[in-house]
């Protein structure tokens, strides 16, 4: 008999466990069960949600360990990311590693620290545990990703971008869940770029910025994605910023200018940074970014 | 609903009924009686329960039993052979690589997965391994020793 670990609050007895091996047994189960119902993958994110209480709904637990969804192909349209793939391997794998017009997606896969999080802990959870405080959704929104789901009727794509609607809150209905997700291929001539700030390289951040930008034939910026995480309840698509950079030659002038329109923010004020402090760090953070992801794209 | 399951520990079978949100943390403690493995924050920040999965190294306190099955589970107990300690633990010995010793299974778990994937780590590798490993003792700096001595110890076969 296992002693009531004080890890679990109070609340979370699932009653059952289930690890389906088939899309239709996975969509069936959620129908079956509604919001009683969660999906694990790498199961990292639901014992730290139900330590804080988080997650005393849950009666089900769907895991999708037996699912085949780790995989990292590159195809016509770009790369393709089953699910499950965890960190360490999205890490290792050559199609991403050796692509750099998506180093934003391998440096801030190297930010989520530590090793042990890492060999464990999906791409898909990353996506839908749908937190602010986390590293690859501003990454993923930076080069365009597009997700691939699926639910009773079928798989269906949902850019990243309408998929994150609020704190917790993601576009699946009920019935659905992630099985893929896709890294189209970036423009030509294109370079990007991670940074993060917390308060140790192991903490969460307190903000973090993924840039994207990509170059025509006469070294203007045709193309432009900032997304800063940490800042408020989904990742903040910097608009004002991009433009100041779109069809124009970045140089230290536009970069400054696009860090500076940044001031309108509001910040969610975390104990270890407050709203200002976080709009300063910001700032900096966009400036260097940028300037990476510059480098990267004209090496 | 609790399930029989069978999870191989330090090469041996156990079979074992979980309950359907068991952690892998409380069945190597209280089902097994492998209390090698050290809880301490509980929630994946301290770094205690670190084990190995296959020889990378997880944390037991947020992994859900279940998943382990079919994978091979190294505890701290399933190193030594007998009285003979791993390099890394003879290493740690011989350095003085901890102090009140709470942390130390954790950290030569983790320092385990490294070497065997890593046998000549850098220091900032050394840094990067143990970044889930908290010590309140020692500061460190005779762990990152230790282990980088143990990494120029002819390994014994099997470690």
């Amino acid at each position: 008999m296992i002693p009531e670990s004080k890890v679990r609050g109070m609340g979370f007895h699932p009653s059952e466990h289930f690890s389906p091996s088939t899309s239709d047994e996975v969509c069936s189960l959620l129908v079956q069960y509604g919001k009683h119902a969660r999906i694990i993958a790498g199961g990292t994110a639901i014992y730290e949600l139900a330590k804080r209480g988080l997650a005393d709904e849950v009666k089900q637990l769907i895991s999708l360990r037996n699912m085949s969804l780790n995989y990292v192909h590159r195809k016509v349209e770009g790369v393709h990311i089953g699910a499950t793939t965890t960190l360490a391997e999205i890490l290792k794998a050559p199609e991403i590693l050796n692509d750099t017009s998506l180093r934003v997606v391998s440096e801030a896969v190297r930010e989520i620290r530590p090793n042990q999080v890492r060999n464990v802990a999906t791409i898909g959870g990353e996506i839908c545990t749908s937190l602010p405080l986390l590293d690859l959704p501003p990454a993923l929104l930076a080069v365009d990703t597009i997700l691939i789901v699926q639910g009773t009727e079928g798989l269906r794509r949902i850019p990243l971008s309408e998929f994150l609607v609020d704190f917790f809150l993601n576009a699946l209905k009920v019935g659905e869940f992630l099985v893929e997700v896709l890294i189209p291929n970036q423009p030509l001539h294109s370079g990007s770029a991670f940074m993060k700030f917390g308060r140790t390289a192991y903490d969460f951040n307190l903000v973090n910025v993924a840039t994207r930008l990509s170059f025509g034939s006469d070294d203007t910026c045709n193309d432009v994605r900032i997304y800063l995480g940490g800042i408020g309840r989904i990742p903040m698509h910097a608009i004002a910023s991009e433009s100041e950079l779109r069809d124009r030659r970045v140089d230290d002038r536009t970069i400054r200018k696009a860090s500076e329109v940044l001031e309108e923010f509001r910040a969610i004020p975390q104990i270890h940074g407050n709203a200002e402090y976080k709009r300063d760090i910001a700032r900096v953070l966009v400036r260097n970014c940028v300037k990476r992801a510059v480098m990267v794209a004209n090496p | 609903m609790k399930e029989s399951v069978m999870l191989r520990v330090n090469g041996k079978a156990y079979n074992i009924d979980l309950d359907p949100y068991a952690l892998l943390s409380d069945v190597l403690r209280e089902d097994i009686g492998l209390i090698g493995t050290k809880r301490g924050c509980d929630f994946g920040g301290c770094g205690a329960c670190t084990v190995l999965l296959d020889g990378q190294a997880v944390y037991s306190c947020m992994m859900p039993a279940h998943h382990a099955q079919g994978h091979e589970i190294t505890t701290i107990e399933g190193l030594s052979k007998g009285d003979e300690l791993t390099s890394v633990q003879q290493s740690f010995v011989k350095n003085m690589g901890f102090q009140c010793g709470y942390c130390t299974p954790g950290i030569i778990m983790s320092a385990t997965a490294l070497i065997k994937q890593n046998p000549n780590p850098s220091e900032n590798d050394i840094r990067e391994a143990l970044a889930g490993n908290l010590c309140r003792c020692t500061g460190y700096t005779s762990i990152f020793k230790a282990i980088k001595e143990a990494a120029t110890m002819t390994p014994r076969a099997g470690h």
